[in-house]
């Protein structure tokens, strides 16, 4: 019963993209009947899953099949040969659960909402036939029972996410930004595919119901243990965009904004931090990895929150702030409390996907990213979508009892009982979130309007697809907060000083932002030091341009310059040509005179005469 | 003296080293051929020698002489063929013109 | 009454079919290609059912045939399968019957062109089921000729070199590794080119297996594409026409590596792991260097080429681990490879063929008007950056682990290759088939059903390959484990 429901909910995204390539030319328009459909099915199973274990269904459930084998004593000689065999199967337990609903239920808003976004796209059945085969990948990664087969959907995720992000292949900028996402992200996986492959040489198992902290630390020495932990986390860092390998992120709003909404801020990127909540106690196993992860987190998270606050185009804003907002809950996993972090992911999940989604609406409607142009043009008629844009922001700034305060309240309560310095960078974190979110829905909500633009009419379905996800999303961002939260208890000093961040923040940007045109007659009047490094993205795309582009292909192009002149050149062609040489010096000798080959005729006989007559003097 | 094998040997050393000579360094083709006829005619002095001072049978060495002047007109007639075709295309009996046969 | 001898079957196919084609008059084109697609399908039908019915809980040769030929001198026709060689088999029978359908638009001298493939596929069978020594060399010099034949007439690009070149490297390597048979058979307790009886009854001293190891492997290595020994290879498939390149590069390179494990590993174990090491470096070389060269290039078959070289390295790693898993992956690897490679080239030629040109930068926006090619290439690119449920990765996966395992510095420096290969090929997809559509190409048709197949069949053992590893597995995990002794 409960395994049907599992192979639902894993399998339906796969039907739904085969289906769609299979439909023959004509019928391609009802691809997105079938997206929406079998999502919907997939969403529908994982909330029965859910009342199910709330009525008292058992768990943890777990399926494993034995995939592949790969026992050799050569190599391991001491450790029973039975165990080298990797599996495949599902383990469903409460953690997952969470997090199988939030996937299933987000991509079925997100599929009602692209049938509203796209509607006008010719390549309809090609996006919905990706969006389906990446929920199929990512409800994988999610039931995984063992570390690599959460490897391989994870590469499956990062496919999806670059056919997606390319998905308007015919621009230049989207194709490149794919191929970055995808280079990017295969940079920080081949710490992951190493740690896994040390994982399974040294401590023979791959499932995560092996991984305990004492199993492990039986088996591996600290050193070894930090060295697998880090590079576990190196994984991690690529899809989870944290720093240095955060890049990747803001370019990949290329892709449609609903796939923004769904992969880049709400399930795809919030894999890494499923992982480290996942396998958290090969992680917290050495107390260095965890320093690693809380610094690279705080990192992160200022980086973005920084990098967010002088941002132009909304979809770059948002995708600045989702990468703090990562970095933040890596924090909470890096101070030890995994659970804060996930919490924090899964309101994230909600509140980030319908501000991705609103955005989605004012971009449709006024063909701009720009907040200052939708301003000008009108964003704050749109009343629903200020509204929604309102409410999202507001819960990201960690208003209470928006669904952001209670879990970002949580991650700073468990920063600040492990480490105060973080705790500040935290603090500081807050306080820009609550700047550049203010600065966003100042800049779009009283911007003077200059060439106002009518909205298109739409259908009734078209309106019912736009505003049904923006709804339930926000609706369930708070159904999330309230019913996820893991122990609810009051604390008035946490309170006040997020309230006092709030305010600053907030008040800091109703300061430079209350008159949107001033604003930007200043910023083009002349630039701070601050904003130069800013806009450069503090030299961290430079400094890759460098690495690949200075260091990487010159090497390459001075390895291919070798290969054509060292081994092609001198060793084969020169070996050749040498022969040649040799057979043109010796034809020197046949040259045609009938007297010469006489005369060598001759000397050759009386040589030879010579030479037996001195061999054979003697002999009779 | 003149009955001793020696002296035909002399002589038809003789006629061997100027038939040598002719052939490698006489430019002209009918003089070369004139020299393998020397070649030969040496070596036929040689079997009739050998023949007369060494075997009991006396005629077996004439009988390879009279082999060889057979051999030696057939390959006169061929090589003066040849020379004469040679003579037509080039104008030239000369060996020095006839290279073209070269690696 | 004896069984069926399926493997002469197999190896007839393609003969019988060769002999019907010189039989058929030049004019008749069109039952020329039918009867080559028959006897294809013949041999793929055929191998299908051998690795159906194949035992795979029997270590041992199966199948085995044997036909006296030349008593005194140990020369025997015989054949047999195991582990090694089953699945090449039908790499070689998929191979051949997808070229033959992509050739199906040859025009000039078709008759001709056909026999050569048929000859040349003849040859690549019998190397890959004789165990008698003298025919390893006798089929592989058959599989060399019509291959030269093949690039000269057919080819492009700078043929007459390239051509040539190929054919003196295999050459070469062959007379390495017939100069190694010789030696072998002088010794006098062998007097045999039979592989069984040499197994059994010689044992070589641990000074001649160093030896004869390293020359054997040189010879094999040769035909492997070897670092340093590989410019061959890019420059062979560069001119080969289309079917060519896919037998060149999915069959033939594979000789090589499959040598080294059937004659060189088998006979002489010691001398395997005396040089282990210097294979795993030059291994390591061509994984990393292959790659890295391939991200220089501009012409579509020059990449596809130098990633051959770098994914050949990952056979020789496996090997050069000496381990069951290192074997297995190797072998899974030449599979995944051959049948990867064979995709790339089918792709590639029908772009040449549409767009007369295959350099990246000359094509692009591809995607836009022929959808199916560019999937398919873009699935051929993907298998070779190693993605998860494509055959190449598991075959990856298995190699790592065992090169990690025996040398972590060599196994976690060939990690860097999945970067360097994602780099250049999603480079060179994103230059070809993505972007503003080219006007120059703006008349190029997509794939009609009949070249949809080939392609279509291709991608399916890959992906097929990738979700059920074990089905590979199993053919080959005990004969590894008995070539390691155990």
């Amino acid at each position: 019963m409960d395994l049907a429901l599992l192979w639902t909910i894993q399998l339906s995204g796969l039907a739904a993209f085969l289906l769609i390539q299979l439909l023959p030319r004509s019928a391609k328009k009802i691809a997105p009947a079938i997206g929406i459909a079998l999502s919907f099915l997939a969403a529908a199973a994982s909330a029965k899953l859910l009342l199910d274990h709330a009525n008292g269904f058992g768990l943890p459930v777990q399926f494993s099949h034995p995939w592949l084998a790969v026992s050799d004593r050569a190599v391991w000689p001491n450790i029973p040969v039975e165990r080298y065999a990797l599996f495949v199967g599902f383990l469903l337990d409460p953690l997952n659960l969470t997090m199988i609903t939030l996937v299933t239920s987000i991509s079925f808003f997100v599929q009602l909402f692209s049938f509203y976004y796209m509607n006008e796209d010719r390549s309809r059945a090609r996006y919905f036939g990706f969006l389906s085969f990446f929920s199929f990948s990512m409800t994988g990664l999610v039931l995984s029972n063992n570390l690599l087969q959460t490897f391989l959907f994870w590469e499956l995720v990062g496919l999806t996410s670059y056919l997606l992000i390319g998905f308007w292949y015919e621009k230049e900028s989207a194709a490149t930004a794919a191929r970055k996402a995808f280079v990017v992200n295969r940079l920080a996986d081949l710490g992951f595919y190493l740690g896994i492959i040390l994982v399974l040489i040294l401590f023979g198992s791959l499932n995560f119901t092996d991984l305990k902290s004492q199993a492990l630390a039986q088996v591996l020495p600290p050193a070894t243990l930090t060295l697998v932990g880090v590079l576990v986390f190196l994984g991690v860092m690529g899809k989870s965009a944290q720093f240095p390998f955060h890049v990747w992120l803001p370019d990949a709003m290329e892709g449609p904004t609903p796939v923004s909404a769904l992969i880049h801020s709400a399930t795809m990127v919030a894999a890494g931090v499923f992982l480290l909540h996942r396998a958290f106690d090969l992680f917290s196993a050495s107390a260095t990895t965890l320093l690693v992860i809380l610094s690279v987190g705080c990192l992160t998270a200022l980086t973005g929150a920084a990098l967010a606050t002088i941002q132009r185009d909304m979809k770059r804003i948002l995708a600045y702030s989702t990468v703090s907002q990562l970095g933040l809950m890596t924090m909470a996993v890096g101070a030890g409390s995994s659970t804060a972090g996930f919490f924090h992911l899964s309101t994230h999940a909600y509140f980030k996907s319908l501000l991705f989604l609103t955005s989605g609406v004012f971009i449709h409607r006024f063909h701009t990213n720009d907040i200052w142009e939708i301003g000008q043009k009108g964003g704050k008629n749109d009343r629903l979508a200020i509204g929604f844009l309102a409410f999202g922001l507001l819960s990201l700034s960690g208003l209470p009892p928006l669904a952001g305060f209670f879990s970002k309240d949580l991650i700073l309560e468990a920063i600040k009982e492990k480490n105060l310095f973080f705790y500040s960078g935290a603090l500081f974190v807050s306080f820009l979130t609550a700047y550049y979110s203010f600065r966003m829905f100042l800049v779009i909500a009283r911007g003077r309007i200059r060439r106002e633009e009518r909205p298109h009419a739409e259908s009734r379905a078209l309106k019912i697809s736009r505003n049904v996800p923006l709804l339930c999303l926000a609706t369930l961002s708070l159904v999330a907060a309230f019913l996820g939260m893991p122990s609810f208890h009051f604390n008035f000093e946490m309170l006040l000083t997020t309230a006092a961040i709030l305010v600053s923040g907030g008040g800091l940007a109703i300061l430079r932002f209350r008159d949107p045109e001033a604003a930007e007659q200043k910023l083009l009047a002349g630039k701070t030091f601050m904003q130069k490094i800013l806009e450069r993205k503090f030299f961290i795309d430079d400094a890759y341009e460098f690495l690949v582009k200075k260091v990487g292909l010159a090497i390459a192009h001075a390895l291919n310059r070798f290969d054509r002149t060292v081994i092609n050149g001198l060793m084969v062609n020169e070996t050749s040509f040498s022969v040649m040489r040799l057979g043109r010096l010796a034809a020197l000798l046949q040259n045609g005179a009938l007297q010469d080959y006489l005369a060598w005729a001759m000397t050759g006989g009386v040589l030879i005469l010579f030479a037996f007559l001195h061999f054979y003097r003697g002999t009779p | 003296m003149s009955q001793s094998l020696q002296s035909y040997l002399v002589i038809s050393s003789a006629l061997f080293a100027i038939g040598v000579f002719g052939l490698l360094g006489r430019r002209n083709l009918v003089a070369v051929l004139i020299s393998l006829e020397l070649i030969l005619n040496s070596a036929s002095l040689n079997f009739l020698a050998f023949n007369k001072f060494s075997l009991p049978d006396k005629s077996l060495g004439q009988v390879f002489v009279i082999f060889i002047i057979a051999l030696a007109a057939a390959e006169v007639c061929v090589a003066l063929s040849l020379i004469l075709l040679l003579y037509r295309k080039k104008d030239s009996i000369n060996v020095e013109d006839a290279k073209e046969l070269r690696g | 009454m004896s069984p069926f001898p399926i493997l002469s079957a197999i190896l007839l196919c393609p003969v019988a079919g060769l002999i019907l084609v010189l039989l058929t008059p030049r004019k008749f084109e069109t039952a020329i290609k039918f009867l080559s697609l028959l006897a294809a399908s013949g041999t793929l039908v055929l191998s299908i059912i051998l690795c159906k019915i194949f035992n795979t809980a029997d270590p041992g040769f199966q199948f085995v045939e044997h036909l006296e030929w030349i008593k005194s001198y140990g020369i025997h026709y015989s054949n047999a399968v195991d582990g090694l060689n089953v699945s090449l088999i039908l790499l070689t029978a998929i191979v051949i019957f997808c070229g033959i359908l992509v050739s199906w638009r040859v025009t000039y001298r078709v008759k001709d062109f056909f026999a050569n493939m048929l000859f040349l596929v003849s040859g690549v069978f019998g190397v890959f089921m004789t165990t008698n020594l003298f025919f390893f060399f006798l089929f592989y010099e058959i599989a060399v000729i019509p291959m030269y034949l093949l690039i000269v007439i057919w080819g492009s690009t700078n043929k007459q070199y390239a051509a040539m070149k190929l054919t003196l490297y295999l050459l070469l390597g062959s007379a390495l590794m017939f100069a190694g048979f010789l030696y072998m058979y002088s010794l006098p307790e062998a007097r045999t080119f039979d592989l069984l009886t040499l197994k059994q009854n010689v044992h070589f001293s641990p000074p001649i297996q160093n030896i004869l190891f390293l020359g054997l492997f040189l010879g094999f290595g040769v035909l492997a594409a070897c670092f340093p020994f590989h410019v061959w290879s890019p420059d062979g498939h560069v001119a080969a026409p289309t079917a060519a390149s896919m037998l060149h590069a999915g069959v033939l390179m594979k000789l090589g590596a499959y040598g080294i494990l059937r004659v060189a590993v088998t006979l002489l174990p010691e001398g395997a792991r005396h040089w282990a090491g210097l294979i795993a470096v030059l291994s390591l070389c061509n994984i990393v260097y292959g790659a890295l060269v391939a991200t220089q290039q501009k012409d579509l078959k020059y990449i596809i080429g130098y990633s051959s070289v770098s994914h050949m390295g990952i056979v020789l790693l496996g090997i050069a681990t000496m381990t069951t898993v290192g074997f297995n992956g190797a072998l899974f690897q030449m599979f995944a490879h051959g049948i990867m490679t064979a995709l790339f080239f089918a792709c590639v030629g029908f772009i040449y063929d549409g767009c007369h040109t295959r350099m990246a930068d000359e094509l692009g926006g591809l995607s836009k008007q022929a959808p199916m090619i560019s999937t398919f290439f873009i699935l051929a690119g993907l298998c070779g950056l190693g993605l998860p449920g494509m055959g190449s990765f598991v075959a990856e996966l298995l190699v790592t682990i065992a090169a990690v395992g025996t040398y972590p510095m060599i196994g976690i420096t060939s990690i860097t290759a999945l970067l360097i290969t994602a780099f250049y090929v999603l480079t060179a997809v994103q230059k070809a088939f993505y972007g503003p559509v080219n006007p120059h190409h703006a008349d190029f048709k997509d794939l009609d059903w009949l070249q949809f197949v080939p392609r279509a069949v291709l991608v399916g053992c890959l992906i097929f390959f990738g979700i059920f590893p074990s089905v590979f597995l199993n053919w080959v995990s005990l004969s590894t484990k008995i070539l390691l002794g155990g």
